[in-house]
């Protein structure tokens, strides 16, 4: 059985090119044990990058944000608070180093967090916040100290922050407990939500009527045991469909292979054999190609760090001995 | 290898040569266990995009990295943290140190803390080494058997009552840790400030350490306050560098820099930059 289909394949697999060769693509050679050829035809690498927001173009206001408490950590030696912080509005606003904090205590004792504790980097960061776009806060206090091996705290549990952008926001629920020392800010951070983007995507390309395309597959690499310098590293890379829509491969992605060890990457970008794969991925299938790539022969280093990316759908990569 | 068929009539020819060249769709999911990795890694509060994971992948002397995967006193949320990431991570290359920050020593100002009674202080441990397990099973490492768990014990004052409700707790981590599916038990700390060493002289003591120990030489054997003599047969780790910024691939992350000669969740590598494993 197993024979026979093989056998099917191969018939198939050659009469295929013959009509997708008529169709514009170049015939490669055939199909090995189901893997795609890898097929030689380099590319020069892309340079582009996708193109970045516009700043914005004033600083958040009180009335631009919604701060909700977050987790209460143990970080680096201190005692975090975090704080996030969501845009709102229907602009973009920017935050411009630490902003001022109050530690407002039980007992109606009032802490500042001075903007000019905060680390160098982060009194003189700037993040943007797009509409609806996360970012954290992370205030801390040093978590031990001579004090903290007996009962007594000194905690507070309401901030009220001030953005730049005028107004203040008072938070409730927070834990900053300040026995060992004053708070500060130890670190601000855009929140890089994927699964909020993906699904933001989705839903556009949904309404779209368009699908995600290469963004939709996954991908898995099979690399030898080891390989010698000098050699030709050869490769499979598989990618999944897991869709239930065939993925064109049209127009036909490039992808970039990168060899790595210490101090030294070599890169190299190919067009993907798509007429090898009947120019598509069929639904909730996989397809492997063949790859290669020549290890330079004075790479030093016990181990090569294998990438491959798919243009900017997936990356794939794995690390090899080197011999 | 499975051959898919394809039954319709109306499938062009090119079609089915395609399909003729297709497997089934494997089940993906990151493997239980570990190996031994030798290199660098980064740690960082939230675990990044997966885009940017590929940007500090590729080209980079980064092989692993530590994730904040649960434990009551987690610094930051983890939005991007589910099995889909463990996946797409896995499949670029990366290999993990699996970090639970659970409660701390109770001379300490921290939100979420131990007893000071030892033999609460055990059962506390065993308590947050099945949670633990727990978060590790649910984020796709299966039973998570013989993959690697790092307990982060941030340093504390030394009182001598507050030593011993740290090691006690240690003591009930390393030994759920241990009953089948067994994982493999971490602890990460100040290399002076948390009292590693305490630890070797447990009746049963963790199967590494992550040492903090920021001063800047890579090499996981050169630590302060650790014995030469304890945990030499791979079962080291060491953040030589704290809080800094790096930029990969036009991506900038605030870091701190690792050197692993030891366990790594999900396999390891054997990618040494040679300053890691100097003795």
């Amino acid at each position: 059985m197993s024979h026979s289909l093989n056998r099917v394949s191969k018939v198939s697999f050659a009469a295929a090119i013959a009509c997708l060769s008529t169709l514009g693509y170049q015939a490669t050679a055939s199909a090995a044990n189901g893997v795609v050829p890898w097929r030689n035809q380099p590319v020069a690498e892309s340079a582009s990058a996708p193109a970045a927001p516009a700043p914005a173009q004033h600083a958040c206001s009180a009335s631009d944000l919604k701060v909700v408490p977050g987790q209460q950590g143990a970080r680096r030696g201190y005692a975090t608070q975090e704080l996030r912080i969501t845009n709102r509005s229907t602009e973009s606003c920017y935050i411009l180093g630490a902003p001022s904090i109050e530690l407002q205590h039980p007992d109606a004792l009032v802490e500042s967090v001075s903007p000019a504790a905060a680390p160098a980097e982060v009194a003189q960061q700037r993040i943007d916040l797009a509409p609806d776009d996360d970012a954290y806060i992370l205030i801390g206090t040093p978590g031990a100290c001579e004090a903290s091996v007996g009962p007594k705290r000194k905690v507070a549990k309401r901030v009220k922050l001030f953005p730049r952008g005028g107004g203040n926001l008072t938070l409730d629920g927070v834990h900053v407990d300040t026995l060992c020392g004053p708070a500060k800010v130890l670190q601000m951070e855009v929140v890089q939500d994927e699964p909020k983007q993906a699904a933001k995507a989705a839903a556009n390309a949904a309404a779209a009527g368009k699908s995600l395309g290469l963004r939709e597959l996954t991908g898995a690499i099979t690399a030898p045991e080891s390989v010698a310098r000098g050699e030709t590293l050869r490769y499979t890379v598989t990618l999944t469909n897991p869709t239930n829509e065939a993925i064109k491969l049209a127009p036909c992605p490039s992808y970039t292979q990168s060899l790595h060890t210490e101090g030294r990457t070599q890169n190299s970008t190919y067009m993907l054999n798509c007429a090898g794969a009947a120019g598509q991925i069929p639904a909730r299938s996989s397809m492997s190609f063949a790859m290669e790539a020549v290890v330079p022969a004075d790479m030093t280093g016990l181990g090569v760090k294998l990438s491959w990316s798919l243009q900017d759908a997936l990356s794939v990569g794995t690390i090899i001995p080197l011999r | 290898m499975q051959v898919i068929r394809i039954s319709s009539r109306a499938a062009s020819l090119g079609a089915l040569a395609a399909a003729a060249l297709l497997t089934a769709s494997p089940a993906h999911a990151v493997p239980e266990g570990n190996g031994i990795m030798q290199g660098k890694g980064f740690d960082t509060c939230a675990a990044p995009s997966t885009t940017t994971m590929q940007k500090w992948w590729t080209g980079t002397p980064w092989s692993w990295i530590g994730v904040y995967v649960g434990g009551a006193v987690r610094g930051c949320s983890q939005p991007n943290l589910t099995s889909t990431w463990f996946n797409t991570t896995y499949a670029q290359g990366w290999r993990y140190q699996l970090i639970w920050v659970g409660p701390q020593a109770p001379c300490t100002t921290y939100s979420s803390r131990i007893s000071y009674t030892t033999s609460t202080a055990y059962q506390q441990g065993k308590d947050e080494a099945l949670k633990a397990w727990t978060a590790v099973h649910n984020l796709g490492f299966g039973n998570a058997a013989g993959t690697p768990i790092v307990y982060d014990m941030e340093g504390y004052p030394n009182d001598a009552a507050c030593r011993a409700a740290v090691k006690s707790f240690m003591q009930g981590w390393v030994d759920q840790l241990a009953v089948a599916p067994a994982q493999v038990s971490g602890v990460y700390g100040s290399a002076c400030a948390s009292f590693l060493q305490d630890y070797a002289s447990l009746a049963r003591p963790p199967r590494y350490i992550w040492a903090a120990n920021w001063d800047g030489d890579p090499s996981v054997y050169h630590l302060s306050c650790v014995s030469s003599g304890s945990w030499t047969n791979q079962q080291r780790f060491k953040q030589y560098q704290g809080d800094h910024n790096e930029t990969w691939g036009g991506v900038t992350l605030n870091i701190d820099s690792n050197c692993a000669d030891g366990p790594t969740a999900a396999g390891g590598a054997l990618y040494p930059n040679s300053s890691c494993i100097v003795r």
